[in-house]
């Protein structure tokens, strides 16, 4: 554990841009640097991934464990930080209602139709005279007060209920989905979804020992790259699902108690996310203009931030 | 009740007394049958491939780079897909898309509908 934590500390050491580790692990490098003998023969080295995008300088990366499926108990292989933005935002259950609730709605089509007093057969003809009969008066057989009338305000036809969330709201209830999920212990980061064996009965042998829950959504980022072990294993169990990260949704991390993400998915949706391309922010404010200058020229970082 | 009907005299005479003015107690006719066991319960499994599966796919533009949108993704009838409207809207859109091909008595349905329509939410109502 504590091989871990300087070998981190050692890899963030050079300043950059970024905040790195916390300043407990910062303090540890600087008082211990004599060099320790390795006591276990062929501990791999951790798997360490820092945030390539830039981050807020108000807030720091969230850090997670990296986990390994390989063996019941590789648990802490390595830590990876996550953006703050994606993985830290407010909790804002008000949006995951809307976007889980949009899901359910806006695929429906209900099917539902009751034919009006027009198109039923028949009913055509007055059924007696006005006068003289002294029945109640009525003018067709199929009006809605008749048994085998038709219906008078029943679901007409096919019903769509399709409708549009900005996109942003979308894309804030994915970030919200996350940051729940990882402050709750269901996220769990994975260096990559490789299995020993095909049998789905490791996986639930795998969920049981690390305590995850009965059902585990497994997100890897292309369709093509999956391992075979895994597909195979995943396609034999009902309540453990492997989606690409295209597919990922509110609904199915609602449904799933955990989700398990590999390395390059977290990359993506950071990308994503924090990019340019869903928020579509262009620099308008001078707080952002300032904040990029910070970013790109590291060598006069410390002039800008003194001058503005 | 049981004061207007106390010169009733006898408990034969209550089975008289009209449907209207009948006590619950005083027996239902048994062609009126409710149930008294409750049904067998009705198994829904929470996990099968629809229910599991359900809204994978849904951010598809998002995550996606926008190459495809959601609304390609709704199964049903071609002039409701990705579309909302009320039921006038609904008709005139159907006519203009597959009128050409539906059946002669369901298109005379479908135009009387419009007609009817039209005149009730343009001539009637608070709302014109």
């Amino acid at each position: 554990m504590q091989q871990l934590v300087r070998a981190g500390a050692r890899a963030w050491l050079r300043p950059r841009g970024c905040r790195g580790l916390s300043a407990l692990t910062e303090e540890a490098v600087q008082s211990a640097e004599k060099p320790e003998p390795l006591a276990n023969a062929g501990p791999q080295a951790p798997v360490l991934r820092r945030c390539e995008l830039p981050v807020p300088l108000h807030r720091r990366p969230v850090q997670a464990w990296v986990e390994s499926l390989r063996g019941y108990e590789q648990e802490r292989v390595g830590l990876t930080e996550l953006h703050p933005d994606v993985f830290s935002t407010a909790p804002r259950l008000d949006i995951l209602h809307q976007v889980a609730i949009w899901q359910k709605n806006f695929k429906r089509i209900s099917y539902a139709k009751t034919k009006t007093r027009a198109e039923v057969r028949g009913g055509g003809r007055k059924p007696w005279q006005q006068k003289g009969s002294g029945r109640a008066r009525h003018g067709s057989i199929r009006s809605p007060i008749w048994r085998g009338g038709g219906v008078a305000h029943g679901p007409r036809g096919p019903t769509s209920y399709y409708y549009m969330l900005p996109m942003k709201v979308r894309v804030q209830g994915l970030k919200v989905a996350l940051t729940v999920k990882l402050a709750q212990d269901d996220l769990h980061i994975v260096d990559s979804l490789e299995l020993p064996t095909t049998d789905p009965q490791y996986l639930t042998e795998l969920a049981r020992c690390r305590r995850w829950g009965d059902s585990v959504l497994f997100v890897d980022l292309e369709h093509e790259d999956m391992p075979q072990n895994v597909v195979a294993a995943t396609s034999g169990l009902k309540t453990f699902n492997l989606i690409p990260a295209i597919g990922l949704n509110v609904h199915s991390m609602l449904k799933h108690q955990t989700l398990v993400l590999t390395l390059p998915t977290v990359a993506f949706l950071e990308d994503i996310n924090t990019g340019k391309r869903a928020a579509r922010q262009r620099p308008t404010s001078l707080f952002h203009v300032r904040y990029i200058l910070f970013c790109n020229q590291r060598g006069e970082a410390l002039q800008l931030m003194a001058v503005l | 009740m049981a004061g207007s009907l106390s010169w009733v005299a006898g408990r034969r005479l209550w089975g008289m007394v009209p449907l209207a003015c009948r006590s619950f107690f005083l027996g239902v006719p048994r062609l009126f049958h409710v149930r008294v066991t409750l049904p067998p319960p009705k198994v829904i499994d929470r996990w099968n491939q629809k229910r599991a599966m359900f809204g994978v796919y849904d951010n598809i533009g998002i995550l996606g780079n926008f190459e495809k949108h959601p609304k390609e993704l709704i199964k049903g009838p071609v002039w409701l897909r990705g579309w909302k409207g009320n039921e006038l809207q609904r008709c005139i859109r159907k006519k203009r898309m597959v009128g050409n091909r539906m059946f002669i008595d369901d298109l005379h349905n479908l135009n009387k509908r419009i007609s009817f329509l039209y005149k009730r939410f343009n001539r009637h109502g608070k709302h014109r």
